[in-house]
């Protein structure tokens, strides 16, 4: 079948040549060999050129018997290779950094923004990512990704990323190419993802190209690194509540390359004896999580490299307590557990010097246990125990080819297949009870679902003319559930039209179908959420985006982007009224109700990647509603994260080799609410038998009840916070010590969490009160790396 | 309460979500403070409404319950109003001005009772409110037949004639105490899959049994005539049986009835619930709250 598809891809294609010039390679970093994704290759004379894909490798080519080629890539180094004759010439670059201090000499051409064809893309460099304030020190990729346009954040402190309007669920967050399913560590306030063990992030919030698929919203890429080639590498922190160390390096010769990297948190160290004393030895409490990533790769021969990486993270919140009254005593253990576990093993081959493969076998996991058991004696000789478990899981194991294919440098194509094959245990009950009369041990729920999922795509991104550059693919997929089949047919397409060499406007439609929902409670990142297929009656989510935009790259190497984009969503699932986490999930399609989601807005984007000063501005202006036939009356309504304006600034700026400094403020609309605006008699209770007994009865007293015209019918307060960060670095022999000291929220903004209803009992009213979890927080943080 | 919570579904629906909620309490206590906020609240939260109740019953005189609403975040509290000007129509025709009594509630001075399959329409005047006005149609009594009770099972059967339409019933039996003259609660339950379809399956507890009174579509049966058991639970059993009769009622009710009672108990469930998704109370009073209701019902004395 492949054979077939690359056959038609060239007879297709208009690249035969009598005279051409094939360069492959990689392109990496000359000091730890790392690879430099999005590097560009650019051919001066020819005016041609191409980017490394995900793996750092490129190829090119030209009718042409030499090159003239300009290799470069954002905060490093550009450097001049001159290279003849016609064939196939392999061959590897290593780009040194660039020194932020010295004036920036690098004009070569970095694949700027107006040249790319796809839009609504975002790269963010891990060395950024890194040097921005975050909360207790603990650099969080998300965090970062929420400051950008477009990108709305959930509740204060949350990971929770909502893109163009639409929920958590509707992102793909891949990690070295496997979906990670919950990224939330401590109930969203950090991500899972450890900066020291990432080479390179990547979002896509629109005009998709075809080799994405399986999420309506956006595709949030992060690479993990290869580890250093040339050398045992190290860096770590000790942070306020986590730890974390990296080590890297060659094994025996440069062919193999390892990376480990560990983080935990000791909150639980300080919070069980503090708990045990508080409670004079009857209670403790305790949270701490940790994650680790690994990855080896080996390099065959030059057409062949493998990679093995894994990712195992777990979140453990548990407690105990006793009480003792004469000769009747007890003892509680609870416990809530959650973590993800993802693997890929990944083969590089090179098939000839104009095709590259890559073919992943992936493994995720993602399982949430809560539970709790207790033990009693009374009067000395009667024990009972009584144990509860609740836990759901995710597991998924996959396989997929990637190619990518340059017959010539007008064409770019990629082309590949994937197959999953999900497990969904939506809820699993185990319940002990043991007394003197009785003896319950029970397990029920546990509806597994085995579904199928699959994909292929072809895409190509060519060069029509100087002007016109067009990505168009088709993403073709299916999943089989329950013995249904769904199928689903997406085009992609987006192109740019550059009107001068500093500008191009940007046009983009992508289709886009989901076949997994997110059933969320509260939508503060909780691990109870629950990942669920489609089935006969819960269709697949779909989605049709629009987008156009402007690209300008002004002097001094600021870019500058403003889009515009519309977005309608079908079988959007939302819990009915009144049902939630706490109904069973055995009967969770009977607590569902389908709906549509539209959202539209416009965003605005002005970056500078590399220099002294790096950082960008970004604003939005958007809306974003849902429409239930069962909610609201089946009329239209906010979606929670409906934000009208969100404003993210963020700055570094590098004022010597020794001091390094940061800040980032955001402004936003506050989220959407329901809130009871009046409260009335209720029938019920006056005519209490409106429905029991013959004959009306009449009541002279009423009870009331509170009514919800709308739903999110009320605004949070406006979030708005700032963040500053300094760091101190310190050479020395064995490598270079980096002092961090950052504030959260410089300001003290007391931002809300959540906002509930309280009776005041002195005024008899009803106040609104708001739970803030972070007001100014300090930290330091001291990095190492050797 | 206590057949229906042995169930170890029922056991542990309510431990998790107890043990959940303590430990998310834990949680925010553990790291967090709370502040007031000042309100700035827009008009739909601080201007009363005018709210209309009734329910017209074909055995009783037409009355309706005015009264106003009050803001859920100010200092006032609903009140009944008695000097509302309330207009019944019958069929679009009007038929008279309903009369002032206690409480808020209001008569028909000539002791008019509705009629079955008649369209009764009441709109409300007061200074200072928007006028509002509701609608709804009487419906008939259920065709039930054979009503057989089994006080060893405790159960009682009975054979429903279903019109063909949407059709909304309510099943309840109450003990009568033929001394005091007064009617005590009785639980009911049903294992009858077609009273638990899809949509009356909310009207049910989590054991999926219970819940006063058992108020369902006919989704599952329209139009067909069947036999159905139901099954009654006397929470007392230090009653005097000597005193006390055992009734069976059944009413076809509003289309209008069933959604606010629906809304309107899944609103009470789920008040105060933060994980919970708001519920709308389904009102057919325009500019206004409340419900106008018809039900028609027919009873049965077992003992």
């Amino acid at each position: 079948m492949i054979k077939k598809i690359v056959t038609a891809c060239l007879l297709l294609l208009p690249f035969i040549s009598t005279a051409q010039i094939t360069i492959n390679g990689y392109v990496t970093d000359s000091i730890s060999g790392e690879k430099l994704i999005g590097a560009t290759i650019y051919d001066i004379d020819n005016k041609e050129g191409t980017v490394t894909n995900n793996f750092g490798f490129f190829t090119l080519t030209m009718k042409s018997n030499a090159a003239n080629l300009i290799i470069s890539y954002v905060g490093y180094k550009s450097i001049i290779e001159k290279i003849t004759g016609i064939g196939a010439h392999s061959v590897n670059f290593g780009l040194p950094i660039s020194n932020a201090l010295k004036t920036v000499v690098v004009n070569g051409n970095k694949n700027p923004i107006q040249q790319q064809t796809q839009m609504s893309t975002i790269y963010i460099p891990i060395e950024q990512i890194k040097k921005i304030p975050a909360l207790f020190g603990e650099t969080d990729i998300l965090k970062v990704i929420q400051l950008l346009p477009g990108v709305s954040k959930g509740n204060e402190g949350s990971s929770g990323i909502y893109v163009r309007g639409g929920s958590p669920d509707q992102n793909l967050i891949l990690l070295d190419g496997v979906p990670v399913y919950n990224v939330n560590h401590l109930f969203g306030f950090f991500s899972v993802f450890n900066g020291d063990a990432i080479n390179n992030v990547q979002l896509v919030k629109g005009g998709f190209p075809a080799r994405y698929g399986g999420r309506l919203s956006s595709v949030i890429d992060i690479n993990l690194k290869e580890g250093n080639k040339n050398k045992i590498h190290g860096e770590g922190g000790i942070g306020i509540i986590a730890s974390r160390l990296t080590i890297e390096g060659p094994i025996k010769n440069k062919n193999t390359t390892f990376i480990l990297s560990g983080r935990r948190t000791y909150v639980d160290l300080l919070t069980r004896p503090l708990s045990y004393l508080v409670s004079k030895g009857k209670a403790s409490i305790g949270y701490y999580f940790y994650d680790f990533n690994a990855k080896i790769n080996h390099k065959f021969s030059e057409k062949d490299r493998v990679f093995f990486s894994s990712y195992l993270g777990k979140d453990v919140f548990s407690g105990k307590s006793s009480d003792q009254y004469l000769d009747d005593k007890s003892e509680l253990k609870f416990y809530l557990k959650w973590g993800n576990i993802t693997s890929a093993l990944r083969w590089n081959h090179l098939l000839s010097p104009k095709m590259f493969v890559n073919t992943t076998a992936t493994y995720s996991r993602y399982k949430f246990l809560i539970g709790a058991a207790e033990k009693s004696t009374s009067g000395g000789t009667n024990n009972s125990s009584f144990g509860y478990d609740y836990f759901s899981e995710i597991n998924d194991v996959g396989l997929k080819s990637d190619f990518d294919y340059s017959p010539n440098s007008k064409h770019q194509i990629k082309f590949g297949a994937n197959w999953v094959y999900h497990t969904f245990t939506p809820g699993i009950n185990a319940f002990k009870a043991t007394d003197a009369s009785f003896n319950i041990d029970t397990t029920f729920g546990g509806n597994k679902k085995y579904t199928h999922e699959a994909y292929t795509y072809i895409e190509d991104d060519f060069t029509l003319n100087d002007k016109i550059k067009i990505n168009g693919g088709l993403h073709l997929s299916g999943f089989l559930v329950q013995n249904k089949n769904y199928q689903s047919l997406q085009p992609r397409i987006s192109g740019r039209y550059l009107i001068n060499r500093l500008s191009s406007l940007k046009l983009s439609y992508c289709e886009m179908t989901q076949y997994i929902h997110l059933l969320s409670n509260a939508g503060i990142g909780l691990p109870t959420d629950l990942w669920l297929p489609v089935t006969k009656n819960v269709k697949p989510q779909s989605s049709k985006q629009v987008a156009i935009g402007y690209a300008h790259t002004l002097k001094n190497d600021y870019e500058v982007s403003v889009e515009g984009y519309y977005k309608s969503m079908k079988n959007l699932i939302e819990y009915k009224n009144g049902a939630n986490f706490f109904t069973n999930a055995i009967d969770w399609e009977s607590q569902v109700t389908t709906g549509t989601g539209t959202s539209y807005g416009s965003e605005f984007l002005i970056q500078k990647k590399y220099g002294k000063l790096t950082g960008w501005v970004g604003y939005t202006l958007s809306w974003s509603w849902r429409n239930f036939p069962n909610k609201n009356n089946g009329v239209k309504y906010p979606y929670k994260y409906d934000r009208r304006h969100d404003i993210g600034i963020v700055a570094s700026y590098q004022i010597s080799k020794k001091i390094d400094i940061s800040g980032t403020w955001i402004l936003a609309t506050g989220n959407a609410l329901s809130l009871p605006n009046q409260r009335y008699a209720d029938l019920v209770s006056l005519y209490p038998n409106a429905a029991n007994y013959p004959n009306v009865q009449k009541n002279s007293s009423f009870n009331t009840i509170e009514s919800f015209d709308k739903l999110n019918n009320y605004r949070m307060p406006v979030y708005h916070r700032m963040d500053a960060g300094i760091n101190f670095h310190k050479q020395k022999k064995w490598g270079e010590l980096v002092y961090n000291i950052s504030v959260y929220n410089l300001y003290n903004r007391l931002n809300a969490f959540f906002i509930y209803q309280q009776t005041n009992y002195q005024t008899n009213t009803t106040e609104l009160k708001k739970l803030v979890l972070f007001p100014i927080i300090p930290s330091f943080c001291v990095n190492f790396k050797f | 309460m206590t057949s229906s919570l042995s169930s170890p579904t029922e056991k542990n629906g309510i431990f998790r979500k107890s043990l959940f909620l303590k430990i998310s309490v834990g949680i925010l206590i553990f790291s967090s403070c709370q502040k007031n906020i000042d309100l700035k609240l827009s008009k739909e939260f601080t201007k009363p409404k005018l709210v209309l109740n009734s329910l017209l019953d074909v055995d009783s005189i037409i009355s309706v319950h005015i009264s106003s609403s009050s803001s859920s975040f100010g200092t006032t509290i609903p009140n009944a109003i008695a000097n509302a000007e309330v207009n019944l129509y019958e069929n679009g025709a009007f038929k008279e001005k309903l009369i002032a009594q206690q409480n808020g509630y209001y008569y028909s001075a000539l002791l008019q009772k509705p009629k079955p399959n008649n369209v009764y329409e009441i709109s409300v005047v007061k200074e200072n409110f928007d006028a509002i006005d509701a609608t709804t149609t009487i419906p008939i009594a259920p065709s039930i037949t054979n009503v057989i009770l089994d006080t060893i099972e405790k159960s009682i059967s009975f054979q429903l004639a279903d019109v063909l339409g949407k059709n909304y019933y309510q099943f309840n039996v109450a003990i009568q105490d033929t001394f005091k003259k007064s009617y005590l609660s009785v639980g009911l339950q049903t294992k009858e899959k077609v009273l638990l379809s899809s949509e009356n399956q909310d009207n049910f507890n989590e054991a999926g049994l219970q819940q006063l009174p058992l108020t369902i579509t006919d989704e599952l049966f329209d139009g067909k005539t069947a036999t159905y058991k139901v099954y009654y639970e006397i929470y007392d059993e230090q009653l005097n049986y000597n005193n006390l009769n055992l009734v069976f009622n059944a009413a076809t009710i509003s289309n209008e009835l069933y959604n606010y009672l629906k809304s309107r108990n899944e609103n009470v469930d789920n008040s105060g619930n933060p994980f919970s998704e708001p519920v709308l109370v389904i009102s057919n009073v325009k500019n206004g709250y409340g419900v106008l209701g018809g039900k028609a019902n027919i009873s049965f004395k077992l003992k």
